[in-house]
């Protein structure tokens, strides 16, 4: 009879209840009459409310399909027991204990946990993100760099042709440099030929007054010569004076 | 007229059953066979190995971005612990130390399962792994250091007069190691088992006893739990402790006085 | 290494091979411990030892 009570958890509770229930009356009896507020009353579940959320938490869609799998379970636990395939005995206390703190662990840590695992999904998924976000920006980026190039093949037929018109030019204006040299090197010879000609005659002519006024004057050291002169410019005065 | 309470032995949870056996006179004799322990260790090591093996492709066990978060919280919590006890020198012995913690504590927690077998609180077995590590990290020991290996037993400066003595005092506490490391395992699990289930027992006498005692079930119930909770800190605390020394001994073989 | 369709890029063998030696080791000596026990009065015709029947077959035979 006693693992009756205890195999089924609300036959324990019912056991109980009255206890607790006398209990908190005649602790709370005096308070409560000061004390009685609406919000008090308020925040007391109507019993209706909680079977009917008892019901709600079992698997199920309609209260059939719930009244029958409590009708079926219950049904298995009373054969595994009535044919001694499950034994009460200690270790139904480690079974329910352990439900408990696996239970007590379960509920206290999911929330954190949850809360964890979301923030770490979050920054990793942030991280994907904003380097997904960076990669794009940077294929934006480089489109954009190589869309201002996008008539590149006119200007570089432009820039070629006009590289091959420099080309040219530069070509001409080497060919006319280098005749310009040509004629101004013919000019310089032609011109140190003219000053080597000239300073060649002047020497001569030199050479030649020289000579000259040499030969007058060694002729007028010569007496006969000095009379002639006298003699004619004599002449010439007595010419004058007639 | 004493009154005789008949309590269920404690240490019948850990008694070692034969499954199936192939036993005969072949080869000598052979006995090959699965006992609860075997079952018990090959089921733990296909459970650690499906996990990590179906870890990346999401929806086949259902596992979810959280468990997969987890699972990689504690391979980091390893991997820091390795490169904190050892070093980098010491990464290559990752694997094994990961596996090791794993195994360890994922015996630890299945033993803590009502009707289940506890793996690591028999000697045989733990007494079994923490020899062959300290075994194998002299070996290690002596393959990186060869002959030099042995001032491990001497601790820097010494007087020479006092080196016989302390020789032989390091080698006792080294050989001891092997032993403790088992043995602190082993003892720690046994320990709550038996704690747990005397309680079961006791608190199942208490209950069933009288009228009174079923009113007050909830008490022993509330201290089974808590017991309970505690023991599930000690497989996790164990299964640490196990691991940072495996790794501190890798340590001391790889490094000689690294102090 | 590959292993299950699955590549393993970390040395498992090499690092691990004095552990590897060391439970050959252990595994040898604790299998010869259990032979010879298991052979050794008063213990060896004990119905609980496995080999108890062996035993004594070879004891008859002798």
């Amino acid at each position: 009879m006693a693992f009756r009570l205890l195999r089924n958890p609300r036959g324990l509770s019912a056991t109980l209840r009255p206890l607790q229930i006398s209990q908190r009356n005649v602790a709370f009896s005096g308070i409560r009459r000061y004390t009685a507020s609406p919000k008090d009353d308020k925040q007391k579940v109507e019993p209706k409310q909680k079977a009917l959320s008892i019901i709600d938490s079992l698997p199920g869609n309609s209260l059939i399909t719930k009244t029958g799998y409590i009708t079926v379970g219950t049904g298995l636990v009373t054969l595994a027991i009535s044919k001694e395939l499950y034994v009460f005995n200690e270790e139904t206390l480690l079974v329910i204990t352990f439900a408990s703190i696996v239970t007590v662990l379960y509920r206290a840590l999911k929330k954190p946990v949850n809360e964890w695992a979301e923030e770490q999904i979050g920054r990793v998924n942030n991280i994907l993100r904003k380097a997904r976000e960076d990669h794009k920006n940077a294929v934006q980026e480089r489109i954009e760099t190589v869309g201002q190039l996008g008539d590149i093949v006119d200007i570089t037929k432009a820039l070629f042709a006009m590289s091959k018109e420099i080309a040219s030019l530069e070509a001409e204006a080497f060919e006319l440099k280098q005749r310009a040299a040509a004629s101004a090197e013919v000019k310089a010879v032609l011109d140190s030929w003219v000053r080597y000609e000239a300073s060649l005659r002047e020497r001569e002519q030199k050479a030649l007054s020289s000579y000259v006024i040499e030969r007058v004057k060694s002729q007028l050291k010569d007496p006969r010569v000095q009379e002639d002169i006298l003699n004619q410019s004599l002449d010439d005065l007595a010419r004058i004076n007639h | 007229m004493t009154k005789i309470i008949h309590i269920y032995n404690p240490l019948e949870q850990f008694e070692i059953v034969k499954f199936i056996a192939l036993e005969g006179p072949l080869f000598g004799y052979i006995q090959i066979g699965l006992t609860n322990i075997g079952f018990y260790l090959l089921l733990a090591s296909l459970f650690i190995i499906l996990l990590h093996l179906l870890y990346n492709k999401e929806g086949v066990l259902g596992l979810s971005n959280t468990l997969m978060l987890c699972m990689e919280s504690l391979f980091g919590f390893v991997l820091q612990l390795v490169k904190n006890q050892v070093g980098p020198s010491g990464q290559p012995y990752f694997p094994a130390i990961y596996s090791l913690f794993l195994f360890i504590l994922l015996l630890n927690l299945v033993g803590l399962i009502p009707y289940s077998f506890c793996a690591t609180a028999h000697f045989a077995f733990t007494l079994g792994l923490s020899s062959t590590i300290v075994l194998g990290v002299t070996i290690l020991g002596l393959k990186l250091h060869g002959f030099h290996f042995f001032s491990l037993f001497v601790p820097a400066g010494t007087p020479l007069a006092l080196v016989p003595l302390l020789t032989l005092i390091e080698a006792v506490s080294y050989v001891a190691r092997s032993v403790s490391l088992g043995i602190r395992l082993a003892a720690n699990m046994l320990a709550g088992h038996i704690l747990l289930h005397l309680f079961s027992t006791f608190s199942w006498k208490f209950i069933t006893g009288s009228f009174l005692g079923l009113l007050l079930a909830p008490l022993p119930l509330l201290f089974i739990t808590l017991l309970y909770g505690l023991e599930i800190g000690v497989a996790f605390i164990q299964a640490f402790v196990f691991v940072l020394l495996t790794c501190s001994y890798i340590q001391d073989a790889i490094k000689l006085h690294s102090d | 290494m590959s292993l299950f369709g699955r590549k393993f890029p970390t040395p498992i063998v090499r690092p691990l091979a004095p552990f590897i030696a060391a439970a050959s080791i252990v595994w040898l000596t604790v299998n010869k411990i259990e032979n010879s026990a298991q052979s050794l009065p008063p213990y060896d015709s004990d119905p609980r030892n496995p080999k108890a029947l062996l035993n004594k077959q070879l004891k008859e035979h002798h």
